[in-house]
């Protein structure tokens, strides 16, 4: 039984990383940005969560619809502002990340104003927190709302990208933004619209990963590394490589340090990415790039 | 090309300017010199009556640096620290704690609890040797690095928070946080005889020194009374999978969980405990104090007992008298960081009594080691041994209480 109930730990944290690593990945593969400042998106998806309970009154489910639609215009803020400048002077990548961690910094700072740096938690009996056992195994409601809307949002991303017009100008962009130019696609409203998206999804894994804890100005950036990780392990550009490597990382860590030693847990993981890399360069799920000679 | 006369000329002209420049080099380092001679002179004559009269009526500001913490991962406490020391500096003056006229001036210095840049400022701190001394440091590492520095520049160093033992390093590292330790011990003890507990398990972070220190310490307590140890599940700081290592300490059948680790982390722990409805006894370390820790989960904080030295509710006169000064500026009672804030300024203030008409670093290095107590702090009688504050009187064992998050005594279940 435990083994079980760490297994169900394990993919439901996993199902945060995924949702965040495949917002991560949606900036990274559009605008080959390796934005820094992913993880204060999710921090303002639950503070701007926590403020439509508190100030407003609503009911948790509207309250996360305006915390996923906050984060995503922040995100579409600092992409017009810190990056969009850097993009039209074809800046490369690593002016993006320099400017990335100065979009971190300043958000973060802002964060821990609106918070004065104090932790904060979602009103009581404004999210479910009951523990539902099934044959022994107790599983929490926010882990069934984690890996179940995780599964839904991940799926409709997906779908949005590999099956609309959207997506596909959106990807066009990330693969040749001239061409898809030529084929008559706005390669700043793609961009946007990335941003856009990206934020949406990153937002809900903050207030996916905050539901039932306390949390602070600084909560969002433990997920920094873990997609980041989970992006390379699932493959650039894989929305289903990114999910894949997001809960794969979600149960190795749960289970080293359930069983092994928490220590350990940042080893195993960033070792098995190595091990992937090793056999997989491009990750589990990552597409082959053809380059005409 | 030149000529002969027209080169001697030039070499000429170039000796004359060198010369007048050196010259002028030269009376300007005897003018500096001569009026640094003569403030030296000043400040090491001994003093006149008349002088030494007009100086004690009037006394001097005693610089003393203090790094602060009001941004970074740390900033709710920094903040907490910071308002008790400002409160410190106040009722130090207006007491006339230091004596002779002289009054505390904290020069305040944003570090945000960063190790690098703690060290670098506190190394600007040492720079200006008006400032006589140096109150810092919530964290260990960051004490460590500050240490470096003050025992290289012969600073001395008041730490308020930092918890790891054996920081404290006299001539010049002193200690006056209430180690967590010893409240810790008491707790497990007292609490165990209190309830008639059989077993207890442990989650601890690891990574971080101070907090498994605090870890042995309620180890250490239990098991001074008969407590049955069924197992430690670690943690680390940035921990994002609570439930995992609650799922870990529920499976051990302990009648009561004991969490050691800093305050986030710590709420975590509690609050996927309780989701999780584990009903056994939850107990907690001082961490789990501080502005909006209640408020941000109420129902699993509710009754968890953990320890503390400074409660507002319960205090001596000198208590009083800081818990009124706190109020009456910031509208709120002092959490026990502000008490430890605040009682850094006063045993400051102490030391610089004992170290002279005139404090220098070396004066007050030699008060702060032949502290052996301080008597009307804030936790009654403090004790000193090398360098380290002991307020073995003042441990209170409390919890939260809903709806309003007020500390109270904790009373066994």
């Amino acid at each position: 039984m435990l083994i079980i109930e760490q297994i169900i730990n394990g993919i439901s944290i996993g199902s945060i990383y995924a949702m965040f690593a495949v917002g991560f990945g949606i900036v990274f593969s559009t605008m080959q940005v390796l934005n820094l400042a992913q993880g204060v998106y999710a921090t303002f998806g639950a503070l701007f969560t926590y403020f439509a309970l508190t100030l407003i009154g609503v009911p948790f489910w509207l309250a996360a619809i305006l915390g996923v639609t906050g984060a995503a215009i922040l995100a579409v803020i600092a992409d017009q502002v810190a990056f969009e400048p850097l993009r039209r002077k074809n800046i490369g990548m690593l002016g993006a990340i320099i400017a990335s961690i100065g979009v971190w910094i300043a958000l973060e700072e802002v964060a821990s104003i609106l918070t004065d740096a104090t932790p904060i938690g979602f009103p009581s009996g404004s999210i479910p927190r009951e523990s539902i056992s099934i044959g022994g195994v107790s599983i929490l409601q926010t882990q069934v709302l984690a890996i179940s809307l995780s599964a839904i949002v991940i799926t409709a991303v997906y779908v949005l990208l590999h099956r609309s017009r959207v997506g596909a100008a959106i990807r066009a962009v990330g693969f040749d933004k001239s061409s898809a130019m030529i084929v008559g696609v706005n390669p700043r409203t793609m961009i946007v619209s990335a941003a856009l998206l990206s934020g949406a999804v990153t937002g809900l894994s903050g207030i996916l990963l905050v539901g039932g804890q306390s949390f602070n100005f600084t909560t969002g950036n433990v997920l920094l590394l873990q997609g980041f990780a989970a992006v390379v392990i699932g493959g650039y550009g894989s929305v289903l490589g990114a999910a894949l490597g997001g809960v794969l990382i979600g149960v190795v860590q749960t289970m080293s340090q359930s069983f092994i030693s928490s220590a350990f847990q940042d080893a195993i993981t960033f070792g098995l990415v190595l091990v992937v890399l090793l056999y997989f360069p491009r990750g589990l799920l990552g597409t082959t790039e053809t380059v005409r000679a | 090309m030149k000529s002969k006369r027209s080169l001697h000329s030039l070499t000429g002209r170039k000796r004359s300017r060198t010369a007048i420049v050196g010259l002028a080099a030269a009376l300007s380092m005897v003018l500096v010199t001569g009026c640094g001679s003569t403030d030296s002179d000043t400040s090491t004559a001994a003093p006149t009556e008349t002088s030494t009269t007009e100086e004690a009526q009037s006394g001097r500001a005693i610089n003393v640096g203090l790094l602060a913490a009001e941004t970074g991962p740390l900033a709710g406490a920094g903040g907490a620290f910071l308002s008790g020391a400002l409160i410190g500096q106040q009722l130090v003056n207006e007491t006339g704690l230091i004596g002779n006229g002289n009054t505390i001036n904290l020069v305040i210095q944003e570090a945000s609890e960063d190790p690098a840049r703690s060290a670098t400022v506190a190394a600007q701190i040492a720079a200006d040797e008006q400032n006589v001394g140096l109150v810092c440091c919530i964290l260990s590492p960051v004490a460590g690095a500050v240490s470096a520095v003050a025992n290289r520049d012969g600073l001395p160093v008041i730490l308020y928070g930092a918890t790891q033992p054996g920081l404290a390093q006299p001539p010049y590292i002193f200690r006056t946080t209430t180690m967590p330790q010893f409240a810790n011990e008491t707790l497990g003890r007292e609490l165990s005889e209190e309830t008639g507990l059989k077993s207890v398990a442990y989650i601890v972070m690891t990574d971080n020194e101070g907090i498994v220190s605090q870890s042995e310490s309620f180890k250490a307590g239990f098991a001074s009374a008969g407590v049955e140890d069924l197992g430690t599940v670690e943690i680390v700081a940035k921990q994002t999978n609570f439930a995992s290592a609650a799922t870990s300490a529920i499976a051990l059948g302990a009648e009561a969980i004991s969490i050691s680790a800093t305050q986030a982390e710590a709420v975590g722990m509690v609050a996927a405990l309780y989701d999780k409805n584990y009903d056994g006894q939850i107990i907690g370390l001082e961490t789990l104090t501080g502005v909006g820790v209640f408020d941000s989960n109420p129902d699993a904080l509710d009754k968890v007992p953990f320890p503390v030295y400074f409660l507002p509710s319960e205090v001596n006169e000198a208590g009083q008298r800081f818990v009124d000064a706190y109020n009456a500026e910031y509208g709120t009672l002092p959490d026990s960081f502000a008490a430890q804030g605040f009682n850094a300024i006063w045993v400051m203030g102490a030391a610089l009594a004992g170290a002279g008409v005139e404090p220098t670093r070396a004066s007050l290095g030699e008060s702060l080691n032949a502290l052996t107590e301080v008597p009307g702090t804030i936790y009654g009688t403090v004790k000193f041994e090398n360098g380290q504050m002991l307020a073995v009187e003042s441990v209170k064992i409390v919890s939260y209480s809903k709806p309003d998050g007020v500390i109270v005594p904790w009373i066994a279940p």
